[in-house]
């Protein structure tokens, strides 16, 4: 594990330099967002981590078509002319980024492969570092339990077809063939040109007596404990710890920040649940 | 032609010569790859990529990365199968193998998208209604039988979409490993039920390799198999046991498949082999190599399914191997670049189909004790309609920040087809500067 605070004295030198103009994205997962600031992250996370900023008007949410290939332009390219339009019109010079899930997928893409698209460069060159939220970056077993109904029964295509590509590339097999050839800092590969550093949810705790399952909607919570029957022992109920760890620098486990050292289920990484919120306002 | 026109033309080749110097790829060793000939096939796919401007990026890397720039094929593992049961087989039990205690059962009535499961038929399918029988005649039901039922409204919540009707259960984990019966008394229904089992905690994992992640049109591809708990071939159980089914097919995105032709290696392995098709539709996504094995001896009758996945390549492109290198003093010492502006790479590529391609690849250079640490990452990405030159320039400015100087080499050299999505070679070690 890496410490970021090495990173962060450097920002500040540089900030102070400079005079940097801070802004933050907020980039979904896998879906097709109209209005994530209300459906996916909710305003009162937005809002908690955007009282780090000088200026707190300095914010995007990001609203793109991620149930597409995360090369599809109405995935990164999408993500891209999002960031892109938002750098110039606000003049940012220092761009946080924080992803949840397959979100970091598609902001790896756009960090790795900087000659795809002409406003590649300019987003990296202002990207600060990428705050990855449970990152899918090894994909994870249960993208391949729903596609994997098909083997050797093409009949049952239209039934499973929902599957849509995002999901067939989460598939661990997919993503590391991903991994290996397009995009970066995954153990082995050269790392992306700006930091990628993410936030581990190691479990799902739900008891109808315990209010801390309420914590962003105790049904998703529910099941999410269900689906850690197909995960390792370590996992946010979507995703193993290792394919959350497995790309970039591991910045905190749940355990080593939250109040009560409480887990963050993988629906809880994206909300106001125990000072989740808190640790990226203090980033910024 | 006079006198000082030939001075002036010698003089100009002189520059070029100074300034611009051919040198060939290093020869490729193991591990390498590149398409032997160009595609002669129409490309069908539309471009993923339609950007027409040059594009160049580079970066410094940590010299303390631990880069590792063997490719080695993927290894995908497998604790699963699923099987389809006929509706006039019901009444007999559904018979489940397993292999460890704990094994998670999906299942669901298979129906068209305009049919729907009789309310009988769907009661039935609720575990309350279920009995469990092992190898030794007994029976459970409810919770002795089952643990952790769900449904699939919760499962669809947790961003786990499984097809309507299924139901989820654990067999409980204190009920020993084998063969058990399924007993779904009340279901009426005409339509079969899919049933999928996962054994989490089983020690007998499919593992799967291929020869090569990247398989070019008309190759021939190898996946091979084993039945182990580990990466430890020494491990491998299948080798000693019954084989009662191995199949194995190939799977395109565009849902063409393949059959493949299966055997055993002279070490008992698993194999399987095909030869892709010359001309495949080119579609995003890769292709896949579906697995199915039954294999038993005197304890377990043991089935897993698994898959891998490829990507299958219309070579588009290739190096031709000449690399012109321009901006170090070639005429005192080649490996002095203190006073150049940098470094200019150019790469010439050979294209069988106009498209926009790019050369990425690491830059390392030499530390005071002689070793050589990874310095930056280049990438340039440029529209080609023929066959031309793709550059890449390391600023000098890049190589001072880095500590590091000459002797450079160039490692893990990648041309990619960006229209295609398609990686066309890698060299480990490209050239040394």
């Amino acid at each position: 594990m890496r410490s970021k605070t090495r990173y962060m004295f450097l920002c500040l030198f540089f900030s102070a330099v400079t005079l940097a103009n801070t802004g933050v994205a907020f980039v979904h997962g896998t879906g097709h967002q109209t209005d994530a600031y209300n459906d996916y992250w909710k305003p009162e996370f937005v809002q908690k981590v955007i009282q780090g900023l000088d200026n707190p008007n300095l914010y995007t949410v990001i609203n793109c078509d991620f149930d597409q290939f995360m090369w599809n332009s109405d995935a990164a390219g999408c993500l891209a002319a999002s960031l892109y339009d938002f750098i110039n019109a606000h003049g940012i010079t220092d761009l946080v980024v924080i992803t949840h899930s397959n979100g970091g997928n598609v902001m790896r893409w756009i960090l790795s492969n900087p000659t795809w698209d002409s406003r590649y460069p300019v987003i990296i060159d202002r990207v600060r570092w990428v705050n990855a939220l449970a990152p899918s970056s090894l994909g994870t077993p249960l993208a391949n339990a729903v596609t994997s109904g098909t083997i050797f029964e093409q009949a049952l295509g239209w039934l499973l077809g929902y599957a849509s590509d995002a999901v067939k590339q989460q598939q661990t097999h997919w993503m590391s063939y991903y991994n290996q050839y397009w995009l970066l800092g995954t153990s082995g590969r050269p790392s992306t040109p700006k930091g990628f550093w993410s936030v581990i949810g190691t479990d799902v705790e739900t008891s109808i007596f315990d209010p801390d399952s309420y914590c962003g909607g105790y049904s998703l919570n529910l099941g999410l404990e269900i689906t850690q029957a197909w995960l390792d022992n370590c996992s946010d109920g979507f995703l193993n710890c290792a394919s959350q760890s497995g790309a970039g620098y591991i910045w905190k486990y749940d355990y080593q920040f939250t109040d009560g050292d409480e887990p963050l289920s993988h629906n809880q990484s994206r909300r106001k649940c125990f000072g989740l919120a808190e640790l990226l306002r203090d980033d910024l | 032609m006079n006198k000082i026109n030939i001075t002036m033309v010698l003089c100009i080749c002189s520059i070029f010569v100074m300034s611009a110097n051919t040198y060939r790829l290093l020869p490729p060793k193991r591990g390498d790859f590149a398409p032997d000939k160009l595609t002669g096939s129409p490309i069908e796919s539309r471009s993923m990529n339609e950007n027409r401007e040059e594009l160049s990026f580079h970066w410094l890397l940590n010299p303390k990365e631990a880069i590792n720039l063997y490719q080695r094929p993927q290894r995908t593992t497998s604790s699963r199968y699923s099987m389809e049961i006929d509706s006039t087989e019901i009444p007999n039990g559904i018979t489940i193998d397993t292999t460890a205690p704990g094994a998670i059962i999906r299942l669901f009535a298979v129906h068209g998208p305009d049919e729907e499961l009789d309310l009988d038929s769907s009661y039935a399918l609720l575990p309350e209604n279920m009995i469990l029988v092992n190898r030794n005649e007994e029976a459970f039901q409810g919770e002795e039988a089952f643990i952790s039922f769900v449904s699939v409204e919760e499962m669809d919540e947790a961003g786990f979409s499984l097809p309507e009707g299924t139901v989820g259960f654990q067999i409980n984990p204190k009920l020993e490993a084998g063969t058990f019966t399924l007993h779904i008394d009340q279901y009426q229904s005409e339509f079969p039920l899919r049933v999928h089992v996962f054994e989490k905690d089983s020690a007998y994992l499919l593992n799967l390799q291929m020869n090569s992640d990247i398989a070019f049109e008309g190759s021939q591809i190898t996946v091979y198999g084993d039945l182990s708990p580990s990466s430890n071939m020494a491990d491998d159980a299948s080798s000693t046991m019954r084989t009662e089914q191995f199949e194995a097919q190939i799977h395109s995105p565009s849902g063409a498949i393949y059959p493949m032709e299966t055997s055993r290696t002279e070490y008992g392995r698993l194999m399987a082999t095909a030869t892709l098709p010359e001309k495949g539709s080119i579609s995003e996504g890769l292709w896949e190599v579906k697995v199915k094995a039954v294999l038993s001896d005197s304890e377990y009758k043991i089935i897993r399914e698994g898959e891998t996945a490829f990507s299958f390549v219309q070579p588009t492109a290739r190096f031709t191997g000449r690399v012109e290198i321009s901006g170090m003093k070639v005429e005192s010492n080649i490996r002095d670049d203190r006073s150049s502006k940098g470094i200019s790479v150019a790469f010439e590529v050979d294209t069988a189909h106009p498209g926009r391609y790019e050369v990425k690849g690491l830059l390392f250079g030499s530390s005071r004790d002689g070793k050589m640490y990874p310095l930056a990452m280049f990438d340039t990405a440029v529209y080609l309609e023929e066959k031309g030159l793709i550059e890449v320039v390391l600023a000098q400015e890049t190589l001072k920040k880095s500590g590091l100087s000459a002797p450079y080499k160039i490692m893990g050299l990648t041309l990619k087809d960006q229209s295609r999505l398609a990686i066309l070679s890698f060299q480990r070690e490209a050239l040394t500067l």
